[in-house]
């Protein structure tokens, strides 16, 4: 299947939104010449750094491995956000619909 | 040392990226600063099933499989106790959380955070906790790295700080202890055994007894011994008071013998001065956190058919020549008084030997003079060491061999500096020392423990007086003047802070303030 892209700061987005059947398969991409300026080989990237890392650099490399492609930017949330979210999280798992989520 | 407890929107902040990559690794600095030692950091247990819950919910909003997504967020909570110590919020706290003006998960981080030691700061993006009533302070995690860098003035030094130890250790305390609660064995529970096993392996010998306390240890230790009446054991009149007490509570007489200057221990060359026909053994002292020469010792006590007993009670962990304290002599005993280098919550004390006669004589002792139950062949006493006394030193014991280190570490840090003001401890050849106390002597004891008091320096005199002079053992016959060289450490003898949470800034603050008073 041939799709269309959008290359965002690190993301590829696909137009039309694409489900998946598995969370990580191959793919081959096709860039346009013009936008690669230059391609670091896989040994060059994992080799160490020279220089002394940040502290707090290592723990969160450590993290970064474990969510895999799952690593991401993300837009700041706020508390308030995150309690909604939760609150809609015990909802789903007790089966409380979504209209009375939230109601005293 | 200071404390941070990680709200869940900043640990979601660092998993899912939600802030800027100078944000991210500045809470990462925060999380490591408990490897680094420069603060105690804590995630609360009612937070963990809101990260999951949260960051499993992210996840699932952007079509990531459910299994995967649990997967992933499990091992993030893996990742994270592996950095972050569990806050237990107890059961006894909850129906206070329950009636707090916040919510419940709230209101538990705020319950669970209150039972640490030391300045607290809950790391979150919003002010949103009642501290009503606490010492916790809420930071973002750039107010918590300034508060973290915060040189200002800290309270007094504390001359033991368990405390701190405590914090340290609480995760493995909690669970030790409630696994007394849960199993019920609080007589001789399953504890006893692993505590003595290790503590056998640890001094190199092949019986380990614990017991009540260290008084009772050397108790039973006379005991075992068969000693009574007419018996005589030679000691040292520089001491607690435990180490003669029990000779004239088995019925027998201690016999004093004076101490060297510079270690406070047993001066080994008057020592077979003072042997009699009546002697029966020796029962030297390793004051203060280092052991006198048992090699000499030894050889004394067997050209004369004498028992060598240490009293490690200030010692253990200390060696001699590569050995450990209670692992040199026929039977040696030691302490586990709160202060003590390896101390627990109580109480309690232990006695080691490679003697199998004697060790089961021991156990007998310890247990009513019993071998089997309802079966006793000998007087004994109620001497056995508590549970949950042992589960607390279990807790401790992995941190044990690093406290030693630190010790000796911080006690010739205060040497170096202090030598030229002062007499410091001297520190024999082929020892270490693990400074149960650090103890200078000065002239004008008083003036420099008042003027380090009005420091927030805490001091300590031990002792004050020596056992010839005390009450008890005027029938001795002794008098001031029979033992010149513990007459003078007992007027000049003065403890500073010791443990091994000490910090160099700590120790700089005593340092100069000694020296300003007496330098």
């Amino acid at each position: 299947m041939r799709v269309e892209a959008l290359y965002d700061h690190g993301q590829i987005k696909f137009n039309p939104p694409i489900h998946f059947a598995t969370e990580c398969f191959p793919v081959i991409i096709q860039l346009p010449d013009a936008e690669v300026l230059a391609v670091t080989n896989s040994e060059a990237v994992e080799a160490p750094s020279a220089t002394a890392s940040p502290v707090g650099s290592h723990l969160l490399e450590d993290i970064r491995e474990i969510l895999g492609p799952l690593a991401r930017r993300r837009p700041a949330v706020g508390v308030a956000e995150d309690k909604a979210t939760l609150v809609e999280v015990l909802g789903e798992k007790y089966g409380i619909p979504k209209s009375k989520l939230g109601r005293d | 040392m200071k404390n941070l407890v990680f709200d869940v929107n900043v640990i979601l902040d660092l998993w899912l990226e939600r802030q800027p990559e100078d944000r991210l690794l500045l809470i990462a600095q925060l999380i490591e600063s408990q490897k680094s030692g420069a603060a105690g950091c804590w995630i609360a247990s009612p937070s963990l099933h809101v990260l999951e819950y949260l960051a499993r919910q992210q996840f699932k909003k952007e079509g990531v499989e459910p299994a995967r997504a649990r997967q992933v967020v499990k091992r993030l909570l893996a990742h994270l106790l592996k950095n972050l110590r569990p806050l237990t919020c107890f059961g006894f706290q909850q129906d206070e959380a329950l009636l707090a003006h916040s919510d419940l998960e709230d209101a538990q981080i705020i319950k669970a955070a209150s039972v640490l030691h030391g300045p607290v700061a809950i790391v979150t993006n919003e002010k949103r906790f009642d501290t009503t009533g606490t010492d916790l302070v809420q930071l973002s995690p750039p107010q918590a790295d300034l508060w973290l860098q915060d040189p200002a003035p800290l309270p007094a030094i504390a001359f033991i700080d368990l405390q701190a130890q405590q914090n340290r250790m609480r995760p493995v305390l909690e669970e030790k202890v409630h696994r007394v609660l849960h199993h019920g064995q609080y007589i001789m529970g399953p504890e006893i055994a692993e505590l003595e096993a290790a503590l056998a392996e640890y001094v190199g010998v092949k019986h380990s007894i614990t017991v009540a306390s260290g008084t009772d240890s050397l108790e039973i230790a006379l005991r075992a011994l068969g000693l009574g009446p007419g018996d005589e054991v030679i000691t040292v009149p520089f001491t607690w008071i435990s180490s003669a007490e029990i000779i004239g509570l088995v019925g027998a007489t201690p016999v004093f013998v004076d101490i060297e200057p510079d270690s406070f221990n047993i001066n080994v060359d008057l020592i077979e001065a003072a042997i009699t026909p009546r002697t029966k053994a020796i029962l030297p002292v390793s004051l203060f956190g280092q052991m006198p020469d048992y090699a000499a010792i030894n050889a004394i006590a067997a050209r004369h058919g004498l028992t060598v007993i240490e009293d490690g009670a200030q010692s253990f962990g200390a060696t001699q020549q590569g050995r450990r304290s209670g692992g040199v002599t026929t039977i040696a005993s030691t302490s586990f008084f709160p202060a003590k280098p390896l101390g627990c919550y109580g109480d309690g004390g232990a006695l080691f030997t490679d003697d199998d006669e004697l060790a089961e004589k021991m156990r007998a002792i310890r247990t009513h003079g019993g071998v089997r139950r309802h079966h006793h062949p000998l007087l004994g006493m109620n001497g056995r060491f508590d549970t949950l006394q042992a589960a607390v030193l279990l807790a401790k014991w992995p941190h044990f061999a690093g406290e030693v280190e630190a010790r000796g570490r911080i006690g010739a840090r205060y040497s170096e500096p202090l030598k030229d003001c002062c007499v410091t401890p001297g520190v024999l050849p082929g020892n270490t020392h693990v400074y149960a106390q650090y103890t200078i002597r000065v002239a004008e004891r008083e003036r420099v423990a008042e003027a380090l008091k009005a420091q927030g320096i805490p001091t300590a005199v031990y002792y004050p007086k020596c056992l010839h002079e005390q009450p008890v053992f005027a029938e001795l016959g002794y008098r001031w003047g029979d033992f010149p060289e513990a007459e003078r450490a007992s007027r000049e003898v003065l403890s500073l802070p010791m443990h091994p949470g000490l910090t160099e800034r700590e120790q700089d603050r005593v340092v100069a303030a000694v020296q300003a008073v007496v330098g």
